[in-house]
């Protein structure tokens, strides 16, 4: 049995490998996962955003760079054009002794407060008041952006490993060969088995791969191997029940992308929502994954925790497979 | 004639596949999420812990200091530090008095930019500054001053516009053509007198019709009547030509409809990343502004709630017109090439 079941995933294998299809498969998200990683520090960083006139000088440059992205504009009209322009910018030039500060007027709240302050420091306003500041910091180096990045690629790849199965399962059944390997000794629990070995296969390791990526490489592996396990289920699950529900590409393109919504749902909801309306996203075992993965990079995990959420998922998972079982298996007959 | 029976097939095809009921659940379920469930008006401000051993200058003023609508405070500083533990994206305050000066400390997480503790200083000190009478030496000039303010719910129209109406012919043609060529009917038509650019243009005139139903009807429902429907049609119709023209050339690219389905997921993914400066606009790199999804957004965004900025409408639609002639051009010949 287990050898059917390795020839099948080998066959699935050997197939993708042909056209050097599974390796492209695994490295496409782990790219993505580098190029947003990339574009990280530089989005944590972002602040405001200055078109300064030439004609104030080299001083206030430097200092509103250290505040800061500053272009250096060759006059009114340019930082005009400048502000403008669909982003943010702040213009800033000089009419007379007073600087003018030129907004477009759908800037940030209080965008013009806080320019006019800046302003004030940099001119030395107050700098003889008894206040000083200071800052430290708790020792915590990881932005929001990184870890909900890390975590939305992470579910990203369940999702793509269940999308293979369901596009492999609909090109079987469009080409024939489904029905051929029913006339061989191979049974359909051995034929899904052996079709769902990539699904785990893949996520694992695009899920480690984008946690070193994103400098996770102090997490609990152990757990994280065991959440993605978990996880990987619904993924399969998924691509088995589209594999099977749809007839041809249209169909299973269109449903993998309905499946995107209670993914996105639920890491939107998971970011945004208020912890007392949290209980709304508890339906979705990706809400759950989110809740593992981000103890593990906030490092407040437990095995109690994260045995809870992977029984979630395996619940969740539970549950929707017995709501597709039939399907699934008159599909695949 | 033959341009249109296409299309017809194709509108049928979609019908059978229960593409066409997907369109309407996208829309139904967006509808729903926008008017019930999303607010008005939304922040993500990062909470604010304080611990206030010394209020003095910043007594009952602590929120407009720190330019915030609330704070919350605490006994002690490790009480504060605590509490941040528990909330990664919080910042907190100290306030207490040395030597006759009052001493604010900023506790950050340990992630924030250097340039942001440079703002924040910037900002209590110009505050303390125009606090104490002293007048600022600037004035403000607003360029345009009939800027609406954008419902966060209604905001969120554009992103819907640009990635599911404007965009699904990207997402979905390789699915067509791919089901076309399994059937064998691009090699039919092949033997017929009618021409490889028409297959391809109805495949897009298909895709033009979802993206009018799912566009129109979103807007409709969200926005009502009172909004310039023409422009709106003009945009919606070029981007969702462009969209699907970079559709038609990934799957002319390859000859395994998974191998374009994959690329397409991934080329969606980076497309998306444009909604961050969409809602974070102090952040807008020229390799985030070089995306097609990028102006598109705020073309959206100046027709659903105009400022007066209809250059940036019409360069659009001018500006996708133009790129799709040249993508047709291609897809025309990767097509004429691969895959009959």
């Amino acid at each position: 049995m287990l050898k059917r079941i390795v020839a099948i995933a080998a066959r699935d294998l050997k197939s993708g490998m042909r056209d050097f299809m599974v390796v492209y498969i695994i490295i496409a998200p782990i790219l993505l996962a580098y190029v947003l990683s990339l574009f990280v520090p530089s989005a944590g960083a972002a602040t405001l955003q200055f078109a300064v006139d030439k004609k104030l000088g080299n001083d206030i440059v430097d200092y509103l760079s250290q505040l800061g992205n500053v272009e250096v504009m060759k006059d009114a009209d340019s930082i005009k054009n400048r502000v403008m322009q669909s982003d943010d910018v702040v213009g800033i030039t000089k009419d007379g002794t007073k600087y003018e500060i030129i907004l477009e007027g759908n800037e940030t709240e209080n965008t013009d407060i806080v320019t006019k302050q800046i302003l004030m420091h940099f001119e030395g306003a107050g700098s003889e008041l008894p206040v000083e500041i200071k800052f430290s910091d708790i020792g915590w180096r990881i932005s929001p952006l990184a870890q909900y990045g890390a975590i939305t690629l992470v579910i990203m790849t369940t999702v793509l490993g269940g999308m293979m199965i369901s596009f492999g399962i609909v090109e079987e059944k469009q080409s024939g060969t489904i029905g051929a390997v029913y006339a061989s000794p191979v049974g359909r629990i051995e034929f899904v088995t052996g079709k769902s070995i990539l699904g785990f296969i893949i996520p694992i390791a695009q899920s480690i791969a984008v946690m070193m990526i994103f400098r996770f490489t102090d997490v609990n592996f152990a757990m994280l191997l065991l959440v993605i396990l978990c996880s990987s289920l619904i993924g399969i699950l998924i691509g088995f029940v589209i594999g099977v529900i749809a007839n041809d590409q249209i169909s299973a393109v269109s449903s993998m992308k309905m499946t995107f919504l209670p993914a996105a749902a639920s890491v939107i909801g998971a970011i945004l929502l208020p912890s007392r309306w949290l209980p709304v996203l508890y339906w979705s075992p990706f809400y759950w994954t989110f809740a593992a993965i981000n103890d593990l990079i906030l490092k407040r995990e437990t095995w109690a925790n994260t045995l809870t959420y992977c029984g979630a998922i395996l619940l969740l998972t539970l549950f929707a497979f017995l709501l597709f079982k039939k399907r699934i298996k008159t599909g695949l007959a | 004639m033959k341009l249109w029976a296409l299309v017809v097939k194709d509108i049928k095809l979609s019908a059978k596949s229960n593409y066409t009921y997907i369109v309407l659940v996208f829309v139904i379920v967006f509808v729903v999420v926008a008017v019930f469930f999303v607010p008005d008006e939304f922040t993500n401000d990062p909470e604010v812990f304080v611990h206030a051993g010394t209020e003095g200058l910043l007594s009952g003023k602590i929120e407009k200091a720190l330019d915030v609508d609330e704070v919350v405070f605490y006994g002690s500083r490790d009480e504060v530090i605590s509490n941040m533990k528990k909330d990664r994206t919080s910042i907190g305050v100290d306030i207490t008095t040395e030597n006759g000066k009052m001493v604010i400390e900023f506790i950050t997480q340990g992630y924030e930019s250097e340039r942001l503790k440079k703002i924040l200083e910037a900002h209590v000190m110009g505050w303390a500054a125009l606090e104490t009478g002293y007048e600022p030496n600037s004035y403000v000039t607003v360029l345009e001053s009939n800027n609406p303010d954008i419902p966060a719910n209604k905001g969120m129209l554009p992103v819907f516009l640009v990635m599911e109406s404007a965009f699904m012919g990207f997402f979905m043609i390789a699915a067509y053509v791919f089901q076309d060529k399994e059937e064998g009917t691009i090699k039919a038509y092949a033997v017929t007198p009618a021409k490889i650019w028409q297959y391809l243009l109805s495949k897009v005139l298909v895709f033009v019709l979802f993206g009018w139903v799912s566009g129109l009807l979103a807007t409709i429902i969200i926005m009502g009547p009172g909004i310039r429907y023409l422009q709106f049609m003009l945009l919606l119709t070029s981007a969702s030509i462009f969209g699907s023209m970079l559709g038609l050339i990934a799957a002319g690219l390859f000859t395994s409809f998974t191998k374009a389905m994959n690329v397409i997921f991934v080329v969606a993914f980076v497309l998306g990343i444009t909604v961050i400066p969409y809602y974070m606009p102090s952040f807008s790199p020229v390799y985030i502004r070089i995306l097609p999804t990028y102006p598109l957004l705020f073309a959206f965004r100046e027709v659903l709630f105009p400022t007066g900025n209809t250059v940036l409408v019409y360069t659009n639609v001018l500006g996708y017109l133009a790129a799709s002639a040249v993508l047709f051009y291609i897809a025309n010949k990767l097509f004429e090439k691969k895959l009959v």
